[in-house]
């Protein structure tokens, strides 16, 4: 009986307008950047940036004097930071980045000296990517997107695909699951108990939506592969979360962001599943869904001097927007993408998934016990139970 | 049978039925006549746990009780009289498809799309489809299910003379199958024709013409002036 209304459930919502609708637009924000060249912010890497923004300065310094009086140990790093600033200058991508990537190791060291006024995570997250580009087979650099092989694109779509465009589809499809088995339609009616219908609701929606997002990467993966090939699964994805480096390759980084959005999912769906519960209409857990998927973009929220500051890590909202915890692929990891201390993508997958699974518990103790009560009046009397 | 006992049905904080009892037998059809907001549409929602009805009392079919929903639903299924409970993006043939699937109905859903007189539009949305083919459809979806009771309500209200007597054949069909049917209509001639008995709902209360079969409408008269 679940899979005959599992399998009528999924028909209902991929025949409502709002299902081709969101494979169409999702699917072409997806595949545009495949097409249209966008920014990679490779330039940073690249010899023109370095020698505008390192070469010229550190050339016209020591030949004015300003080292003269400095320690040896500054003028032998300066001396050796010219000579590979100067390699970066070549035509050579690998030679350049591993020439970039002991110019931040001597950074490094001149900071642990006390030489060097910079941020140490923002010095290590640097140096790890450069590292990590230097270490590659065949280092090389995606000056646009539509250079980027497919296993990069796919981790840099979900990395940087608005939140909101993400968590809408979600949540509408929860409604239109939940909106099927609401007592004006036959589906009510279903011979299935009130568990099994919720049930059936939340995983269609769930099922659904994932089914569709898979689809809708499906034309920008086929592009970037045909154009660019699949591409090295090791390329190093780096980023400072709650302030420490996180170093992955683009294949975990895509790997955990499509688990990590699975386990969105899945709470939006048992969110809406206890409030149908409670309420016997689709609307409070679409309304309460739209509330939360706010919540992570509310500048306080992140504050030190947020109220609930300290239990951040353990609040399933903290975890909506994928990709700060997953990881993607970038050239500028200057910024924390996940301030939040103590917050990480294992502990974000047991949140999201211990917190739908409490849900879950709830909606069942619900449709046992409580809702039996909830629509029968004391025998005798005519006030509510 | 379908057996309801002191049964009184609230919505919101107006109390329609009070302490009624009743039942739908196997075989036969009862109607269910009474003035608008009288309660008959709330006395079947009642029937089925809708979630807008409050209610005390028992209810029951072949001593499946209405808290066991996966069987009692197996049982019993409401038709509403504005054919609300299609799915309007889906065509009338997934509508169908989906019944047959979810209540195991062996019925061929061709030769009862034929039946009904709805084969010529199964492939339309039903958003397309005019109110009384919607409720050929809604009915259509009440047979497939292969409830024991069905409950109906104004069942021939948008359909024209052909299918409405296509329709009344088809529930003196399932009765005589051992279905039991309750149906609610203002068609009084067609009551008079279908039904074995007629229960009157007045001032929260339920009024059964004892069987002399004077004519629903002269006891609407005499009941509701």
């Amino acid at each position: 009986m679940f899979m005959a209304g599992f399998r009528s459930m999924v028909r209902i919502l991929t025949r409502n307008g709002l299902f081709p609708l969101f494979l169409v637009l999702l699917s072409a924000y997806f595949a545009l950047p495949s097409i249209i060249p966008g920014e990679t912010g490779s330039f940073t890497f690249e010899a023109e940036s370095i020698k505008v923004n390192r070469l010229d300065i550190l050339e016209a310094a020591v030949s004015s004097g300003a080292y003269d009086t400095a320690p040896q140990n500054i003028k032998d790093a300066n001396e050796r930071q010219l000579e590979l600033l100067r390699v970066t200058q070549g035509d050579d991508v690998a030679a350049s980045l591993k020439a970039q990537a002991e110019i931040a190791r001597i950074d490094m060291g001149l900071y642990e000296d006390g030489n060097l006024s910079a941020d140490p995570t923002l010095l290590e997250a640097s140096s790890a990517l450069l590292d990590g580009l230097a270490g590659l087979d065949d280092p090389v650099l995606f000056d646009t997107t539509v250079q980027e092989p497919m296993v990069y694109r796919l981790s840099e779509i979900i990395g940087t695909i608005p939140p909101l465009l993400l968590f809408v589809p979600q949540v509408a499809l929860a409604f239109a699951a939940f909106r099927a088995i609401e007592s004006d339609r036959f589906g009510f009616q279903l011979p299935m108990s009130e568990r099994g219908k919720i049930a059936v609701a939340a995983c269609a929606a769930t099922v659904v939506f994932v089914a569709g997002f898979v689809l809708a990467l499906l034309p920008s993966a086929l592009l970037s592969a045909l154009r660019n090939g699949v591409g090295d699964p090791s390329y190093p994805v780096v980023m400072i979360q709650g302030g420490s480096v996180l170093e992955l390759t683009v294949l975990s980084a895509l790997l955990r962001s499509i688990a990590m959005l699975l386990a969105v999912t899945v709470f939006a769906s048992s969110v809406s599943a206890a409030l149908f519960a409670v309420s016997r209409t689709a609307v409070p857990g679409c309304l309460i869904l739209i509330a939360l998927g706010f919540v992570p973009s509310i500048p306080q929220y992140f504050n030190e001097t947020f109220i609930l500051h300290d239990a951040l890590p353990f609040l399933p909202t903290t975890y909506l927007y994928v990709a700060p915890v997953g990881g993607w692929p970038t050239y500028l990891n200057l910024t924390d993408v996940l301030p939040v201390q103590g917050a990480t993508w294992e502990l974000g997958m047991c949140v999201l998934l211990g917190v739908s699974a409490a849900l879950i518990f709830i909606t069942g103790v619900i449709c046992a016990f409580v809702r039996r009560g909830w629509n029968r009046m004391r025998r005798g009397s005519h006030a509510r139970v | 049978m379908l057996a309801f006992s002191d049964l009184t049905v609230r919505v919101g904080t107006r109390e329609l039925l009070s302490r009624v009892s009743g039942e739908v037998v196997p075989g036969r059809v009862r109607a269910l006549v009474a003035p608008n907001g009288s309660g008959k549409t709330t006395l079947m929602r009642a029937l089925i746990a809708a979630d807008d009805i409050r209610r005390s009392g028992e209810i029951a079919a072949d001593g499946v009780p209405l808290e066991d929903a996966a069987a009692y639903r197996k049982l019993v299924f409401y038709v509403p009289g504005d054919a609300s409970i299609l799915y309007p993006l889906l065509t009338v043939r997934e509508n169908l498809d989906i019944v047959k699937r979810c209540w195991g109905s062996p019925v061929d859903i061709l030769r009862l799309a034929e039946r009904c007189k709805i084969d010529s539009f199964l492939g339309k949305r039903v958003r397309f489809l005019s109110l009384g083919m919607r409720q050929q459809v809604a009915l259509a979806v009440g047979y497939l299910t292969g409830a024991r009771y069905l409950l109906l309500d104004e069942p021939m209200n948008a359909l024209d003379p052909t299918n409405l007597e296509v329709n009344s054949e088809i529930v003196r069909s399932l009765c005589g199958d051992g279905v039991g049917v309750l149906m609610s209509s203002h068609i009084l001639g067609n009551v008079d024709d279908l039904a074995d008995d007629v229960l009157f709902i007045k001032g929260g209360k339920l009024v059964s013409d004892p069987g002399t079969r004077r004519g629903s409408a002269i006891v609407y008269k005499e009941l509701f002036g």
